[in-house]
Formats: structure tokens, sequence, C-alpha cells
């Protein structure tokens, strides 16, 4: 099973947030601690570093949707 | 904390001393106050042509930018201060309350009735008097907000003039909520330079710090302000996709222009109800940028213009 990106519970009353960005495109490799996509929740842009290295994957979810904490948002190729 | 000192009021120039001081300034707690000619600033992830009807905006010389935070459109006038806290944010999230808090405390000492409302709003009774957003990034947050003082509170809903309706679009919707000018309940009667100067020495205390700016710096944040800020690119190209219907007259003829559009781009327009020399613009507008420095010299060279303004 692929490994996954989700949207981040960036704070504790935190339940959703809109991918604004993505900042790698599908097949782009990326660093731990590079930013690899935006989101917006309560009008905080916040950028969102990835916790380990990988390759971006199918994305899931286009700029602008709105999903919940926890869901997935993009796939990691192996 | 210091502070620095930024006087211009071009607000593309305003966006950009923003954005060099997040970037460069080497303190740990840095606070700027700003003010702006007419401007609709809107926020990072929103569709600006929903936001602002360019012809209008256009016709009363009122800038639209982009920030680099979230949230909706606010309407900048040199009637409204605006705050800008820089610091350091080590979990990837800082709470409102820690940059709020330190401005409704210092408008309370200064004698203003304000109070913290909802997540990110300053108030006077259930009257607005400040909004603010936040971009958290590299482990450093910008928190900024707008004061209202003494703005025109009307200008945002005559520039919004209905765009929104024509609009099929992703993208922050704006949420209008009742606001106020601070001095309208302020009886120091004192103009808006005051109030700015008297809030700088609230928020900075005894020990106040200025801090300047390196050689090279105001150099570095024109160039900014204009590759970036003032760029269409920029502006109206980071839009999201979208789809567009407005039904108007024009020449006396009903017209119904459909488009759809991404970044900024016609990709393709269909104009029902039009004339036969309308129908030929269809071919040379699919594919412009929705710019009307160059939609508006292409209908006029068809014959038809004024015929720009009914694709905003």
């Amino acid at each position: 099973m692929k490994n996954e990106l989700k949207m981040p519970k960036l704070r504790p009353e935190m339940e959703r947030g809109v991918l604004c960005a993505w900042l790698k495109e599908p097949g782009e490799a990326y660093h731990k601690g590079e930013a690899i996509f935006e989101i917006e929740t309560e009008k905080v842009v916040n950028q969102v570093e990835a916790e380990q290295d990988g390759v971006m994957g199918r994305q899931l979810v286009e700029e602008g949707d709105e999903v919940a904490v926890g869901a997935p948002i993009a796939e990691v190729e192996d | 904390m210091v502070y620095y000192v930024n006087n211009s009021h071009d607000p593309f120039y305003n966006q950009a001393f923003e954005e060099y001081l997040f970037r460069n300034a080497p303190e740990e707690d840095v606070l700027l106050l700003w003010r702006s000619r007419p401007a609709v600033v809107c926020g990072s992830y929103q569709n600006l042509f929903a936001e602002a009807h360019l012809p209008t905006a256009r016709a009363k010389g009122v800038s639209i930018v982009r920030r680099e935070t979230g949230g909706g459109a606010v309407y900048h006038d040199l009637g409204n201060v605006n705050y800008t806290r820089i610091c350091r944010c080590e979990d990837g999230h800082a709470d409102y309350g820690r940059f709020i808090l330190p401005v409704v405390d210092a408008l309370r000492r200064m004698g203003v009735n304000a109070r913290m409302n909802r997540t990110c709003d300053i108030a006077i009774g259930d009257e607005k008097i400040s909004g603010s957003a936040q971009k958290i990034a590299g482990a450093r947050v910008l928190h900024h907000g707008t004061l209202l003082y003494d703005t025109d509170l009307t200008a945002l809903r005559s520039l919004a003039n209905g765009a929104r309706s024509h609009y099929s679009t992703k993208g922050i919707a704006s949420v209008p909520q009742p606001v106020t000018n601070i001095s309208a309940h302020w009886n120091a009667g004192l103009p808006v330079e005051a109030f700015e100067q008297m809030l700088l020495r609230e928020l900075t205390g005894e020990h106040a710090q200025r801090a300047e700016l390196p050689a090279g710096a105001l150099d570095e944040i024109a160039r900014l302000a204009r590759e970036k800020y003032a760029s269409w690119q920029w502006t109206y190209g980071k839009t999201p996709a979208f789809t567009f219907e407005n039904k108007a007259v024009f020449a006396g003829s009903p017209v119904t222009v459909r488009y759809e559009a991404k970044h900024g781009v016609i990709l393709q327009i269909a104009c029902e109800g039009a004339p036969p020399a309308l129908k030929e613009l269809e071919g040379k507008l699919t594919g412009c940028p929705l710019d009307p420095d160059v939609l508006a010299p292409l209908c006029r060279a068809a014959g038809d213009e004024g015929f720009w303004k009914l694709l905003f």
C-alpha cells in the first residue's frame, strides 16, 4: 500500500483545511524539511514541510479543495 | 521587540516591505505600522476577479493587491492603520491571541473601548474595527491586521459591485462583517497620523528600539514590489480555475457572455445574442489574459470598444 500525505492538524481545534497550493508536482522529489504544499485554515496560510524524503505521487486533492484533518491528499511514490 | 519605519503609501511597495522583513529581518520580534492609499487587498488564495470589479476599481484609481496571508478582501485607505508582527514560530502554529491581545490592551490604555472578537478580530461592541491574517513558513510567523481609524466604510461594497454573482469558482470567499471606525468612538479627535504615533508608543513601550534596514534593502524591496506584487502574473495569474457568466446589454442588444478561465487566462468563450462583429472577437479573446491592457485594444480594434468591461 502506498504511503500517503494527509491534511495536517495544525492547531487543537482545527477540523478542516483548504489545500491552496501544491509546491511539488507528481514525480518531483523532495527532502525532509522542504515545503511541499500550502494550506489555509482560519486565514492562516501555512507552508507545510515534508517529514521525510520522498517523491510526490498522485495528488488526490485539487488546489482550492477543502478537506477534513487527516484526510489523504496525495500519494507518495516508493 | 524592535520596530521598523515605512512611510510609503504605495500598496504594492508595502506588501514587498513586509515580505522583505519576513525573509530577512534578523530580529526575533518585529513590529511595523503602515498605511496605504486606496486599495482592495485580497487574501493569498482568493479569486480576485470575483472580489473586486476590475473596471470599477480602475475607473476610481483603486489598486487591487494580492497579499501573502490568507483570508478575505479588505479595503485600505489612508484612514486605516495596518500593524504587522513577525516572530519565531516553532511548532507550525501561532495563536491569534498572542498578537491581537497586545493591540487590544494598547487601544484600551489609549481610551478606546476595544475587545478581541471571534478568532481574528478586534471590535468595539459588535462592530469590527480590525481583521487579521497570518502566514507561517520556515519557523517564522507573519501576523498582520487592519485598524479602521477613519476609513471609507462603504468603498469595499461599491467596488465589489455585485461582481461575485458572475463567478463560479474555488478560492477563499470573503466574509463581510459590520464595521465601524475607531475615531467615531473616541473623544481624542486626533488625525490618523497622531493615532498611529500614539499606538506605536503604546505597543513598543518605554524602551522602544528602532531597527534600520541595511544598505540595498530599499532597492530590493522596490524590485520585489515591481516584479511580484504589481505584476499581473502574481495578482491575477494566481487565480484558480473558474467559469463566468454575465447577462448584459451591449450596443443596444441583450448579450450573454460565458467563459472558462484558468490562471487568469480565457480558455474558451461564447457570446450569445452577439452581432457578427462580436462573434469574430470570440476567437481573438480565446487564450487572452483577463488584463484590460490586452483586452481593451483588441476590442477597440474590432470596433467593439467597451466590450471588455463585460468580461468582469
